[in-house]
């Protein structure tokens, strides 16, 4: 990104489309699905166009717009609780293959079973895995897009990672 | 900064290549010694492979006017705009990757190019696949980004060099059995003039678009071909 003046409603929009693959992919792991994901990235470009003066430009976008769509996650989130309708983790993990409703039966695809892993963490590790694994940022970049220590990084990415490897290999592992 | 304190965390740095070069050493030399590590740090590789594969739908998918639309970023919306409505980029613009630290990436680059005519840069791309990150000699890492198909019938991957948040991009193109650099980005570019590295002919510097409007550049393969490739020593098969 340019240093620069404060961009123009239109120049951050074609910079979002740049990055509108990736940020649907860190958004369907946020709300742990690809539909709940596309709700969610809507919302965030929406909330981040409306506030386009607040983007300073030579920062990065991603981390931004990131940022802007994981404190919308953790408002809808809040909003739920107070509703007294807390996703439950496992209902969700069915829904992610995109056959709700179904029984996850024996046999499913490794596929739906790494997206299950992801949705069965916690908050605070998925959302790293997203950015590091998923997005391939550095633990700095993931950081200093979180705005938490890299130490705090490295230590949830290994807690994650280790409950992925045993969410997956449960057999192998015993 | 503090470093990687227990088994689990160096394995996660090696991975997503946060370990400094000592530690990088000292990891790869137990590697090295320890099969039960390797096999560990292999099946993590394999976990990691899964979940990006898992989640790879969205960036599978690119950008088209009926997603614009659903997000709220139809041209229309935005008059302003530059592009023309139908202007849709090739998918090496919907594709790029931003990677910080350009200027970085001119010293990471230093030790590639160095290192480059030895087998670790061929061997890194022959069998990475997209998304992975292959270890090179100097403490340095390549990650394929894609594959693609040039006009002339050669494989060629985009990749990126570099560790940490000193990266640069660039694409080869497999040529008898080695990958010959076809682009750099710009930085790079420089600074590989300034080396004994000698770039394809009509490599023009503008970055690395042009150089996929010179390669005539295909989509990109997806993960089950590319994968027949790697292991298929890059033979075409059709």
């Amino acid at each position: 990104m340019e240093q620069g003046s404060v961009p123009e409603t239109a120049d951050l929009r074609d910079q979002i489309v740049a990055i509108l693959p990736r940020l649907r992919r860190f958004c369907m792991a946020l709300a742990r699905g690809q539909d709940a994901g596309d709700d969610l990235c809507q919302a965030a470009i929406e909330r981040a166009l409306s506030r386009s003066d607040q983007f300073k430009t030579g920062t990065r976008l991603d981390s931004w717009m990131y940022r802007i769509a994981q404190n919308i996650h953790i408002d809808q989130g809040r909003r739920k609780q107070t509703r007294g309708t807390e996703i439950d983790v496992d209902d969700m993990a069915g829904a992610l293959s995109g056959d709700d409703g179904l029984q996850i039966v024996e046999g499913r695809s490794e596929l739906s079973r790494a997206q299950e892993g992801m949705a069965a963490l916690p908050e605070e590790q998925r959302v790293l895995m997203a950015l590091v694994v998923l997005d391939g940022m550095s633990y700095k970049e993931a950081a200093e897009t979180l705005d938490i220590p890299m130490g705090t990084v490295m230590s949830r990415i290994s807690r994650a990672r280790r409950a992925i490897d045993k969410h997956l290999n449960r057999e192998t592992l015993q | 900064m503090t470093g990687p304190d227990n088994h689990e965390e160096r394995i996660a740095a090696f991975l997503d290549g946060a370990l400094d070069d000592a530690e990088l050493a000292a990891f790869k030399a137990e590697l090295e010694r320890d099969p039960a590590l390797a096999a560990e740090v292999e099946r993590m590789m394999g976990n990691d492979a899964l979940l990006r594969e898992a989640f790879a739908g969205p960036v599978e998918q690119g950008v088209d006017d009926a997603l614009l639309a659903r997000m709220g970023l139809a041209e229309e919306d935005h008059p302003a705009a530059p592009l023309a409505a139908n202007d849709n980029p090739p998918f090496w613009r919907r594709w790029q990757v931003p990677l910080g630290g350009a200027i970085a990436a001119a010293l990471a680059l230093t030790l590639i190019f160095t290192t480059q005519q030895g087998a670790g840069f061929d061997a890194a791309l022959d069998g990475t696949p997209s998304g992975q990150i292959a270890a090179l000699d100097g403490g340095q890492e390549l990650k394929p980004l894609l594959t693609f198909r040039a006009g002339d019938g050669r494989f060629c991957r985009e990749f990126s060099i570099g560790k940490d948040d000193a990266g640069g991009t660039g694409i080869a193109c497999r040529s008898g059995n080695s990958w010959q650099v076809e682009a750099l980005d710009k930085g790079a570019t420089e600074l590989a003039r300034g080396s004994e590295i000698a770039l394809a002919s009509g490599e023009d510097g503008a970055g690395l678009d042009a150089a996929y409007e010179r390669l005539q550049a295909g989509d990109p393969l997806g993960a089950e071909r590319e994968s027949a490739l790697i292991s298929g020593d890059w033979q075409a098969t059709e």
